[in-house]
């Protein structure tokens, strides 16, 4: 537990290490050896959710190991049990002698493993130096006598009044423990140059995003850990930012780090990994060195989907084909001009424009979080526009409510369906004519859903939580179409669904534009399966629309795989 | 037996009418609504002032009163829940108790305090079934509180507007997408609730005729228990955990007697929270909706003085008797003596609530526990009194953390639930364990504070004692809360996971910080013990509680130096204006209730507005 605390003379013996004779390194080295992190048959359950499957994998040490995958596909699921926040169904979880599979965070943090969170989890309320004191609380043995029953009910608390008593009049040894952190503090804001440390004073809760990022990157390394876990370190960052992330990396690297990373900027992650793991759907679908991930056809499908012919349901032609079409149709019904929005310091869409004409599916594509949901959400009035225009049907969008756009035709099929898992299909279908007044219109659409989804007709006393993902994406499908929309906007419809479900779906959706007459707007990762049905499509990156055309010109370039898996280097 | 099984059944049966509108708020809203037994009180009061003071009949009465008591819910929503919905839940929970307090002086001010008869509006005693008798006005309360359930359910099943109000309960963002008015659908469901709380209230007064605007607090919280119980959120769970705790309650009255009332009625809260915090009927996805704990203080600073800023302020209050002649002198140095003695208590209070996170909502327990502990010492044992207030302190932690010791295990707002159940428990045990506390009778008889043999008898003396005492405070909590051990505790308060995977063990030092309150609260305990000479348990009551945590909110949950001077503003300004105008008759008589309305609306200010408090910064 205390290994990080043996001097480095003991054991440094190699005069090549010489040159990284500071504290730092020589902590690392110094590391008690371990063989690695060895986790096999990891399975986890969320309800009916498989969210990591048989998950095996190793991480060998001075390795860094890469887990990239889409949306769901249970990677954040794999780092929270292995640091202890979940604990498995089944599998083991060892790292170096230690069985980590039951441990709780705790005993994971003391085995040696540091992790960082998805979205920066700072202590806001007190400062830079403090945060990253706090990555030591482990380490500390002077400040926190007895810490050896601190696990053991009642005799904790001779412990915590001992420390209760040192905190109050600390004795010398204490107090040169407390001396002793500075220099280690120290090192770790410096690590980032002038970004922390003429903040160290500095409560958290002020920092930019990207510095509160580096503060927690910072606290998990002060304790010289030997693995440590990071989870998207670089998400809301931009690319300068990112870059500078990498460089630290790298350097971690160098000395011999061992890291296991989630990241979705694969630029980033092709650079820096020895391995990286491909999940899906909870499972590993390859594994590999960065060049050979990359050109994987499973890896391909799993982000792009996979290719298929293009469903063409057109019954009348009286339209031209909608290919040839201008990017923009003189018939828009939706029209989105130069929009902004943040999310706190985050600038989640920048300068974002497309259109839907009448008629038309258009589908909004890109890796994650590249705005694609934040779009919708917008489209909907949920989240605040800061600048840039909205229109819908020729009347501007700006200040109306939710409920008023709804009425006006705009519905949504929302990410993960959440259809109201406790009340029954039917009061599921009447929910979504919340906003309508027109009984006999409501009854017709009623009959009409039913005819087109014959399977809710069947289950419609049944409660919705209880029937399959297919299922529920119909109700949720249905849902929308008693609010009797002009125009749904569905995010991510086939997400979480198995393959031949995925190809219903999407005829489903198919069908909707001709028989009902709804234009869609289909916000999708996988973009060959979004392009298979729509007319047009936008490619978004890091809140940005890097791509836009017919589906067949999208279909035709490469460079939107790079958009998603990063360019070859 | 049956008459007890059936005014068991009559009781619960009103506490099924309260708890069913506090679990349609949860449910909807997430927020437990601590003002719902005020408006229950206030549809009593209505009940009465209807019925016996204009002379109506029960028709009309419970019309108005139904009417009145949802235009009330509706405006609690309109200005202080709604407001704060999308924060963290613990706000407005806190708002919630802050409109019980001013609803209930609220009330308590324009019906007064005196306790009076409801009018008989329907027979009690005109029938006769198999022995045992009963009235027409039992057998009303009976069918219409299962009319009013029955439609309510069919309201929620069939109706739009109920379907929208489970849309809303089950997922607010999905409901709000698919174009259900959330915000307007909550107002309902505080309508809807308020109705039922006082159509409750009018069966309460026609139940149990003996009523006073007060009584409402304790029923309120009753019903809140018999919705945990049945399970928060759950509408039949909530029917059915009125009806076992009414009944419950008249079982336990009846063979051990009215002072186990408490321990029958917060005994099950905390035990059901322990064994299935869900409820009986609850889904066990209810309780896990959000991170309940921490912080609706987000970031701020707590200000801090330099050392001569601090050195002045010691000189000011240590001289300030003395600013004053021998007449008004001693009167300052009383009010003063009160102040630091709250404020010792407030200071220690900012470990817990500001530093882990964890609002207490029973702290007057650990304030009892050491004035009784202190008190006794004195009394049966005759110790000196310097050992007494810092054993006092010491027997504070040890009962306070026995009696939470498996609270910590709970997460979020269900533990401030739980330490108001520790709360009544602690007054109860007071009450029960008659032979070492006197119970109901009270401690008589307290020696006044001496050192090392001087008994201090002056009020000044006794300022000056607490003043010490409260500066030795500020020095230890500002010294604790800076070093290593501070930090982890900050740490967990700002965020329980990420200090865990840092291998802080957050429920170990929430325990910790939890206990150094105790102690504090135990010192200002003994202290107010030694002032009094005389103690009772009623003293350490829920006002106490709501007071000290007052004071923190309006100085900054994690500003120890704010803390005290909450404690200045909030006791010291009120017991000035007494002083000042002790010879206003109404505006004395007024003050008790006036106070706590202000305390209540500068509660709901700070929290909407400032909810860094006064002495923090941004």
């Amino acid at each position: 537990m205390t290994a990080t605390l043996i001097h480095p003379s003991e054991s440094i013996t190699d005069n090549e290490f010489d040159s990284f004779l500071d504290d730092e390194v020589s902590d690392l080295l110094t590391a008690q050896p371990h063989d690695g992190l060895h986790v096999s048959h990891l399975t986890k359950i969320f309800g009916h959710l498989k969210a990591v499957d048989d998950v095996c994998f190793d991480v060998l040490p001075g390795q860094v190991v890469s887990i990239i995958g889409p949306n769901g596909s249970g990677k954040t699921t794999t780092i929270n049990l292995i640091s202890g926040l979940l604990s498995p169904n089944a599998g083991s979880i060892r790292f170096g002698n230690a069985d980590l599979s039951e441990a709780d965070q705790v005993k994971v943090c003391e085995a040696g493993v540091a992790r960082t969170f998805q979205n920066g989890r700072v202590f806001p309320s007190l400062t830079v130096d403090d945060n990253v004191e706090l990555g030591l609380h482990k380490t500390l043995t002077k400040t926190r006598p007895f810490r050896k029953v601190a696990h053991i009910p009642v005799l904790r608390w001779g412990g915590l009044a001992a420390e209760a008593g040192v905190a109050l009049i600390p004795g010398r040894k204490a107090r040169s423990e407390t001396t002793g952190f500075r220099g280690k503090i120290d090192r770790q804001l410096s690590r980032f140059g002038t970004r922390l440390e003429p903040r160290k004073d500095h409560q958290a809760y002020t920092l930019s995003y990207a510095n509160r990022r580096r503060t927690e990157i910072a606290r998990a390394l002060v304790s010289s850990p030997k693995l440590l876990l990071l989870d998207e370190p670089t998400a809301g960052m931009n690319p300068a930012e990112t870059g500078e992330v990498l460089r630290q990396l790298l350097d971690l690297k160098a000395h011999g780090q061992t890291i296991l990373l989630i990241e979705h900027k694969i630029d980033l992650v092709l650079a820096l990994s020895d391995k990286i793991l491909v999940m899906d759907s909870g499972r590993i679908i390859a594994q590999g060195d960065p060049a050979t991930v990359r050109q994987n056809p499973a890896v391909i499908e799993a982000y792009l989907g996979s290719r298929r012919d293009r469903i063409v349901v057109h019954e009348d032609v009286t339209e031209e084909p909608s290919l040839l079409k201008e990017a923009s149709s003189p018939t828009t019904l939706l029209g989105l001009e130069e929009v902004n929005v943040f999310y706190g310091p985050v600038h989640a869409l920048k300068d974002v424009s497309l259109s839907v004409g009448k008629g038309e599916i258009v589908s909004l594509l890109g890796g994650n979080a590249s705005g694609k949901s934040t779009t919708m959400k917008t489209i909907l009035g949920l989240v605040p526009v800061k600048s840039g225009s909205i229109s819908f049907n020729g009347s501007s969008l700006s200040g109306v409510s939710t409920a008023k756009r709804v009425r006006s035709g705009v519905a949504s099929v929302p990410e993960a369906r959440r259809i109201f898992p406790y009340m029954t299909v039917a009061d599921n279908l009447a929910t979504g004519a919340y906003t309508r007044k027109d009984r006999a219109g409501i009854r017709a659409d009623l009959e009409r859903v039913y005819e087109h989804f014959p399977r809710l007709y069947e289950r419609r006393t049944q409660d919705a939580g209880t029937m399959s993902g297919g299922e529920q994406q119909m109700l949720a499908f249905g849902r929308a179409l008693m609010t009797d929309p002009v125009l749904i906007c569905m995010d991510e419809p086939t997400m979480g669904l198995a393959p031949q479900v995925v190809e219903q779906v999407l005829e489903t959706i198919a069908r909707l534009r001709t028989e009902v007459g709804v234009s869609i707007l289909l916000v999708e990762q996988q973009a060959e399966l979004a392009l298979s049905i729509a007319d047009r499509g936008y490619v978004l990156a890091q809140g940005e629309i890097v791509l836009q055309g017919t589906a067949q010109e999208l279909l035709d370039t490469p460079a939107i795989q790079d958009a998603y898996l990063g360019k070859v280097s | 037996m049956v008459d007890t099984l059936i005014a068991g059944l009559l009781h619960g049966n009103i506490y099924a009418l309260i708890a069913v509108g506090m679990s349609l708020i949860f449910g909807v809203t997430h927020v437990a609504n601590f003002a719902h037994g005020s408006v229950f009180a206030i549809g009593t009061m209505l009940g009465w002032f209807f019925g016996a003071e204009l002379g109506w009949g029960i028709w009309p009465t419970l019309a108005a009163v139904i009417v009145i008591t949802a235009l009330l819910g509706w405006l609690i929503n309109l200005l202080v829940v709604g407001p704060l919905a999308g924060g963290p839940p613990i706000a407005a929970l806190l708002a919630t108790i802050a409109v019980a307090m001013i609803l209930d002086s609220f009330s308590q001010l324009i019906f007064s305090p005196r306790t009076r008869k409801f009018p008989e509006l329907l027979p009690t005693h005109n029938l006769q079934l198999g022995g045992v008798h009963f009235g027409t006005s039992s057998v009303v309360m009976l069918i219409l509180t299962m009319l009013s359930m029955t439609a309510l359910w069919a309201f929620l099943r069939f109706g739009k507007s109920g379907r929208a109000i489970r849309a809303t309960a089950q997922d607010p963002d999905a409901a709000k997408q698919i174009g259900i008015p959330v915000a307007r659908i909550r107002h309902l469901s505080f309508i809807i609730a308020s109705a039922l709380g006082g159509m409750g209230g009018v069966f309460m007064g026609l139940f149990n005729p003996s009523i006073n605007p007060s009584s409402g607090a304790a029923a309120g919280l009753s019903a809140f228990v018999a919705a945990t119980i049945g399970g928060l959120g759950s509408i039949p769970g909530a029917v059915l955990g009125g009806l076992l705790l009414g009944v419950a309650e008249a079982f336990g009255v009846y063979f051990l007697g009215g002072s186990y009332r408490d321990i029958i009625v917060f005994g099950s809260l905390v035990l059901v929270l322990l064994l299935k915090p869900s409820g009986l009927l609850g889904k066990a996805h209810a309780i896990d909706s959000e991170p309940l704990t921490g912080t609706f203080l987000g970031g701020g600073r707590p200000m801090k003085l330099p050392w001569w800023g601090n050195l002045v302020i010691v000189a000011f209050f240590a001289a300030l008797p003395l600013l004053f002649g021998s007449a008004l002198g001693p009167v300052v140095a009383g009010v003063g003596t009160q102040v630091f003695a709250y404020g010792i208590a407030a200071v220690g209070l900012t470990v817990i609530a500001g530093g882990a996170g964890q609002i207490i909502l029973g702290q007057a327990a650990a304030v009892a526990v050491g004035a009784y502990g202190s008190a006794l010492l004195a009394i049966d044992l005759g110790w000196p009194f310097l050992v007494n207030v810092l054993t006092g302190g010491l027997i504070a932690v040890v009962v306070c953390s026995i009696l939470t010791f498996s609270v910590w295990k709970l997460s979020g707002h269900y533990v401030a639930i739980a330490t108001i159940g520790v709360g009544f428990i602690t007054i109860a045990i007071l009450r029960i364990a008659e032979p070492l506390t006197r119970g109901v009778n009270g401690l008589y008889g307290i020696p006044y504070p001496s050192i090392f043999g001087i008994q201090l008898f002056d009020a000044r003396s006794i300022y000056w004692l607490n003043l010490v005492f409260l500066i030795a405070t500020l020095v230890i909590v500002n010294r604790l809360m800076a070093s290593h051990m501070g930090k982890a505790i900050s740490s967990i308060g700002a965020d329980p996971v990420a200090a865990e995977s840092l291998g802080i063990r957050a429920a170990s030092y929430k325990g910790l910080a939890y206990a150094i309150s105790a102690f504090f609260a135990g010192i200002a305990g003994a202290l107010l013990a030694h002032q009094y000479t005389y103690i009772e348990p009623s003293q350490f009551d829920m006002n106490m509680s709501t007071i000290l945590l007052a004071i923190i909110v309006l100085g900054g949950l994690r500003s120890p130096l704010g803390a005290a001077l909450g404690a200045l503003i909030l006791l010291g300004v009120p017991e000035l204006l007494r002083t000042i105008f002790e010879d206003v008759d109404w505006f004395v008589q007024a003050l008790p209730q006036a106070r706590i309305v202000a305390y209540g609306l500068i509660l709901i200010l700070i929290i909407r507005f400032r909810p860094q408090g006064l002495f923090q910064r941004k």
